[in-house]
């Protein structure tokens, strides 16, 4: 087991070095010079050099060539000449990743790691309220629509399903925003809290530093500020999980032993839970899994909808103000958290699923 | 007695040797006997028609198109939907907005289609380390999430119409190269293929003749799937200010121009943009589902 978990990480580095080769090159898929393009034209010279310095805009792409000259010729020691040929805008920027520092914000010269701190639990408590909403309402009705198989409750949550799937999410947003906010006044169509509250934050995830301040008037605005904008961001997610739940179900509730289950004599309820369920769900995880890289990159609409304080909003707002070192780092961010869940599922399949052996 | 025997004979064959059908006319045979997708077609083939005449029924330029006195007005018997925040006809504008999307679509797909499959080709093909080092830079580029990586691309390349189209190409690169290699694998250790190398047939007479046409059918429905995703993707960029540009009436473009006056109650500068997007992307959505229920005859249909 432990083996297993050792060698899929390790097979994981080269995909992330691939990534970060990929989110390095970004900066050099600008047209023109990234220094002025991010600061504009008017920019003064010592700023423009300033950003050079600071992304290494100076130096050569990959590997130092100059290096391997001085070396041959003799001009540096061997331990030199190797660092030498290191000195690369790439190697700057993954020694910098590698210790953690993320780089500076190009207009706010603020630490992106600071910046990052204060967004990404904002993210995170949307993306998991939305991924409560996917598999609270999606798996039910995958498992009921299977059982109750062409009756009217399958029907509609099925036409459900492929018109949430084929919905924009950022119209829907818009949609509840109009009727829920805007007509009927039952939610607040932006941002996290009220203007005039303030909270104590202390994990950064509104719902549980309100319940730590032992605070229920916050707790109630928090829920209520949440509502619209998981709903939008889970509907896609759970319009994919209903249809694949649904169709795990089937499949299994085909299986002899499910026939067997009803032959002696258990209620529906029994043989559902205990005996279709378990093995229905190991599809089902791995879609959820799936699930959570569109989320993240569909947080990027819904945030800037709701104007939702999070890594989504930040990463437009960033690229309104080419603020690219921004962009660099939420893309990179945004798939290494895609990557380790991925990696995390395929290892909960040994925990769920005793038939597969890894080794 | 002879007689009846010759038209016994004569009957029977008839039964028997039916009028031949190719396996494609089998395949449109399947296709539109579900309803979901002929409800997909007739979405489509609207949705293209649209796009083809709007410009010969009507000429739009977008550049002139503004009368600040018909400002938000409601749906009105003159504007069937309203106008927009600078007195645009809506209707107008989304009809001619038809062609964007389409094109988008067939455009990105089209790049998607041509590099992944001619790279999942190669690599189930050749195989060996060729193989694997494609299929690893596919793996690199599947590790983002397909949007972000689009944003992201048109974030450093510059917002327009261009940019969108190759980035949502360069995203889905991966899934076709994947289906493509893994049908290509499964072909190719067929017995007709071996059978083929035994009478001598050179690599590009079984590339070309033998492995190309039976890897279609997977590639039809993943295009046809991957027209649905590129068409939404496209409207999410567009709305994002990343895609096409103002004033061209793309869909998300609209939305994006216009959401700011929901808070006004404007409701109809934003319901028929987003219905519209919805409905293309379901009639592609219901045609692929169809596509795949009709062209794997395995999938017990």
């Amino acid at each position: 087991m432990a083996r297993y978990i050792i060698r899929r990480l390790i097979s994981l580095i080269p995909t992330l070095l691939g990534v970060t080769v990929l989110v390095f090159l970004f900066i050099h898929l600008i047209p023109g010079d990234p220094a002025i393009v991010m600061l504009g034209e008017h920019a003064a010279v010592e700023n423009v050099e300033r950003i050079r310095e600071q992304l290494g805009l100076n130096k050569p792409l990959f590997l130092n060539p100059d290096a391997v000259g001085q070396l041959f010729r003799g001009e540096v020691s061997i331990g030199e000449g190797f660092k030498g040929l290191f000195d690369s805008q790439y190697f700057l920027f993954l020694g910098r990743l590698l210790q953690g520092d993320l780089g500076k914000s190009v207009h706010e010269h603020t630490p992106i790691a600071d910046l990052l701190k204060l967004k990404f639990p904002a993210t995170v408590e949307l993306s998991l309220l939305a991924m409560v909403f996917a598999t609270g309402v999606g798996i039910p009705a995958g498992i009921i629509s299977a059982t109750r198989r062409n009756s009217v409750f399958d029907g509609v949550s099925m036409v459900g399903s492929l018109v949430g799937v084929s919905m924009p999410i950022f119209w829907l947003g818009l949609m509840f925003i109009y009727f829920f906010g805007v007509k009927l006044g039952w939610f607040p169509t932006y941002g996290r809290l009220p203007v005039d509250l303030s909270l104590k934050t202390v994990t950064g995830l509104y719902i549980l530093d309100s319940i730590l301040a032992g605070n229920p008037q916050a707790l109630r605005l928090v829920l209520k500020h949440l509502v619209m904008p998981s709903i939008a961001l889970g509907t896609i997610p759970m319009a994919i999980i209903a249809r694949m739940t649904r169709s795990a179900v089937l499949e299994v509730l085909q299986e002899d032993y499910v026939r067997t289950a009803y032959a002696k004599g258990l209620r529906e309820r029994a043989v559902i839970l205990r005996h279709v369920l378990k093995n229905a769900f190991l599809p089902v995880i791995t879609i959820i899994g799936l699930q959570v890289g569109g989320l993240l990159a569909g947080a990027i609409m819904t945030e800037t909808v709701f104007s939702w304080p999070g890594v989504g909003k930040w990463v437009y707002d960033a690229i309104l103000a080419r603020d690219y070192p921004v962009v660099q780092v939420a893309v990179l961010v945004i798939t290494l958290v895609v990557a380790v869940i991925n990696l995390a599922v395929d290892i909960s399949y040994v925990f769920l699923n005793p038939r597969i052996r890894f080794e | 007695m002879a007689e009846t025997t010759a038209s016994q004979a004569n009957l029977s064959v008839d039964f028997a040797v039916r009028k031949q059908r190719s396996l494609w006319a089998d395949a449109w045979r399947r296709l539109i006997s579900l309803n979901t997708a002929r409800l997909g077609m007739v979405i489509v083939s609207a949705l293209l028609l649209v796009a083809v005449l709007a410009p010969i029924v009507h000429h739009y330029n977008p550049k002139t198109d503004s009368s600040l006195r018909d400002r938000l007005k409601p749906p009105s018997r003159e504007h069937i939907l309203g106008t927009d925040n600078l007195g645009r006809d809506v209707v107008v504008r989304l009809v001619h907005g038809a062609r964007y999307s389409v094109g988008v679509g067939i455009i990105s797909v089209g790049i998607a289609l041509i590099i992944g499959g001619l790279l999942g080709m190669v690599a189930g093909f050749v195989g060996g380390k060729t193989g694997n080092i494609i299929m690893r830079c596919m793996d690199i580029l599947l590790a983002f999430p397909p949007m972000l990586l689009a944003i992201a691309i048109v974030a450093v390349r510059g917002p327009g119409l261009n940019n969108t189209m190759v980035a949502i190409g360069v995203v889905s690169i991966p899934f076709y190269a994947r289906l493509a290699r893994s049908t290509v694998l499964a072909v190719n250790a067929t017995e007709y293929i071996t059978a083929a190398r035994c009478v001598g047939a050179t690599n590009k007479q079984i590339l070309f003749r033998h492995i190309f046409p039976n890897i279609l059918s997977p590639i039809i429905v993943q295009s046809t799937l991957g027209l649905a995703n590129a068409i939404l993707s496209a409207a999410g960029l567009g709305f994002l200010g990343l895609g096409q540009q103002p004033p061209k009436p793309e869909w998300g473009a609209m939305l994006s121009d216009c959401y700011k006056f929901l808070a006004k109650g404007a409701w109809w500068v934003i319901i028929p943009p987003g219905v519209a997007i919805m409905l293309t992307v379901l009639g592609f959505n219901l045609l692929g589902d169809g596509l795949r229920d009709a062209l794997d005859p395995r999938l017990g249909f």
